[in-house]
């Protein structure tokens, strides 16, 4: 009776930072999110958008990498008016010494 | 330490619970009551008994999963006992006697709520006749084992928490002072949280896990990190309310560090009018050192996020990292943490774990501020921290390390113990942000650079050692790069605030 609730193997999950242009609102890009099924969370300066690694591949024509390094997506037409690019975030490291993420 | 006999975590009950229902008897008397077991002819049910019974049962969304002459066993969600006997299903701890005749906790289901009876595990349905009780399934064999609370004994050279780390860092002075960082908020972005028995034994306030990974359970940590880190909180403030937000995905990478952190600073200022927040963060992105130009583009939107975050009042702690050059810590206002090693004679020395240097992006800022416990290369065991059993940590640190240099025999604790010897600037920064919630507790009004400048006006300057040899500054008399101002003393600071910030 004591199963835990448990992880469930899911799709990679993916941080991208949009810059937009100067002045540029955030609505048209929290339109364009909503409709690819990712979301968006605005931020001091542009936005965090997230989901799983094939919506960010639809949604851009470019499949996200490993999060190796920071990775350019190119914008799409629809947003070229507001957004100056998106990168998706590499991973960060854990400040101690383990045998998985660093 | 007396372990407390059912201490409850808040932690969800599983998906699927299974039970059994005692249909109306002919003798009149519930299953769950019984006095005499002579027989089992007088808690037989009839069949038509039997079958509206089972009608409520399945109309509350229970699967019937066998039957007898006394009743059916179910299963089905909580919700659907809640439906049942209106009560609902919460989950305890119990010590029991399991494998190798060991006592552990075994997690435990009841049900509870207006109406249900005292006795653990059993529930009544009022408004009919067909059903006497209900009740859940226990563990016949342990189906979830929590680990001891009290750390394994081991042969190296280490601290205990909270008592060694307390004690060190000048806390055990506050707390005899009546200051614990009672009712602050520490939100803390790391691998996860696990309801370990360590934190309900010493009765730590831990809010329930935020998980923003969508697919990941807010009571696993895959590696560990998080779980271990946390507790060096409550070792500086046992009163604080600590807020866990799990980053990492299912393998343990912490795919979600910058989701989660945009999410804690929403939480800490969402509830900023019930208290000081502090926001602490043991990771970081690694970067060229030393850089070959400014702050990448992403890097100064995530800096002005986490810039944002001290603006509005949030004492945000980075850790320093361990050799690493991560923006992070470099943000004006960020109270960044490194590493003091204090060895077995007291004598204090800059951990060459840990990273430290001036910012070559922002003017005038030196990582770290101050400095926490940490331990020396190659490994840093140094703390005993409690980590799920089986985790990463717990299965890497227990064994040896064969990398050219001398053999490293393990941390001495075992791979399923439940506890692991690490520690890193990752525990440094959640001891600091202890120390922040001790002052922000006894001066709720104190913006994050009075923190910064208590801790750092008040720290145990280290002038022996250097930093990590990626950096290799030297500790020296006054603040320098390779500790910052020195070991934290929270008394000491705690009694700056009270005498010199009105």
């Amino acid at each position: 009776m004591a199963a835990e609730q448990s992880d469930r193997s899911g799709e990679e999950f993916v941080e991208a930072l949009v810059q937009l242009h100067a002045d540029a609102p955030a609505g048209e890009l929290a339109e364009w999110c909503a409709e690819h099924g990712i979301d968006m969370t605005p931020m001091a300066a542009g936005a965090l958008l997230t989901g799983p690694a094939g919506r960010f591949a639809e949604a851009f024509g470019e499949r996200p990498g490993d999060r190796a390094q920071p990775q350019s997506l190119p914008v799409p037409p629809a947003l070229r008016g507001t957004t100056r690019s998106v990168t998706v975030l590499p991973l960060p490291a854990l400040g101690a010494d383990t045998a998985s993420p660093d | 330490m007396a372990l407390p006999m059912t201490p409850q975590y808040g932690q969800p009950a599983p998906d699927q619970v299974y039970g059994y229902v005692s249909a109306r008897s002919r003798g009149g008397t519930p299953m769950t009551r019984a006095a005499h077991w002579d027989s089992a002819e007088p808690f037989r049910t009839d069949p038509e008994s039997q079958q509206r019974a089972e009608d409520y049962a399945v109309a509350a969304g229970l699967s019937i999963t066998a039957e007898s002459r006394l009743g059916f066993s179910v299963c089905g969600p909580p919700a659907a006992y809640a439906e049942l006997t209106g009560g609902r299903v919460e989950t305890y701890e119990a010590l029991r006697q399991v494998e190798m005749d060991h006592i552990r906790y075994v997690t435990q289901l009841d049900i509870v709520g207006e109406g249900q009876p005292e006795a653990r595990g059993v529930g009544e349905v009022p408004g009919t006749d067909a059903i006497e009780a209900v009740a859940l399934e226990e563990p016949r064999t342990p189906a979830r084992l929590v680990p001891s609370a009290q750390p394994p004994n081991v042969d190296r050279f280490h601290l205990r928490l909270p008592g060694d780390v307390a004690m060190l860092l000048g806390a055990t002075r506050a707390h005899a002072r009546g200051a614990v960082g009672a009712g602050v908020r520490v939100a803390m972005v790391d691998t996860g949280q696990f309801p370990h028995t360590y934190f309900a034994a010493h009765g730590y306030q831990v809010s329930p896990t935020v998980a923003v990974l969508p697919g990941t359970s807010p009571v696993h940590d895959p590696v560990g990190h998080g779980t271990g880190e946390s507790a060096n909180v409550f070792a500086v403030a046992p009163g604080a309310d600590l807020h866990a937000y799990r980053a990492s995905d299912n393998s343990g990478s912490l795919t979600g560090a910058f989701t989660a952190f945009i999410r804690a600073k929403a939480d800490c200022l969402g509830a900023k009018t019930e208290g000081p927040q502090v926001l602490t963060n043991s990771w970081g992105g690694s970067r060229t050192f030393p850089p070959v130009g400014p702050p990448t583009a992403n890097d100064n939107v995530f800096a002005l996020e986490i810039r944002d975050a001290v603006e509005q009042g949030i004492t945000v702690v980075f850790s320093a990292m361990n050799g690493q050059f991560a923006m992070e810590p470099q943000v004006p206002g960020v109270l960044s943490v490194g590493g003091v090693f204090v060895g077995p004679g007291l004598e204090l020395q800059a951990s060459d774990y840990a990273s430290g240097y001036a910012s070559p992006w922002f003017d005038g800022v030196v990582v770290p501020v101050v400095s926490g416990l940490v331990g020396m290369r190659p490994r840093a065991q140094y703390l005993m921290l409690p980590v799920p059993p089986g985790c990463a940590l717990d299965v890497s640190e227990s064994r040896a390390q064969a990398d050219g240099q001398l053999p490293d025999t393990g941390d001495g604790t075992a791979q399923d113990d439940g506890w692991a010897l690490f520690s890193g600037t990752s525990a440094a920064a959640p001891q600091v942000a202890g120390a922040a919630a001790v002052l922000l507790a006894a001066r709720p009004t104190l913006a994050p650079h009075q923190v910064i400048k208590a801790v750092a006006e008040t720290a145990v300057d280290v002038t022996i050692g250097a930093n990590h040899p990626r950096f290799n500054r030297p500790a020296r008399i006054g603040p320098d790069e390779a500790t910052g101002a020195g070991l934290v003393n929270v008394d000491a600071a705690l009694s700056f605030v009270l005498d010199q910030i009105p």
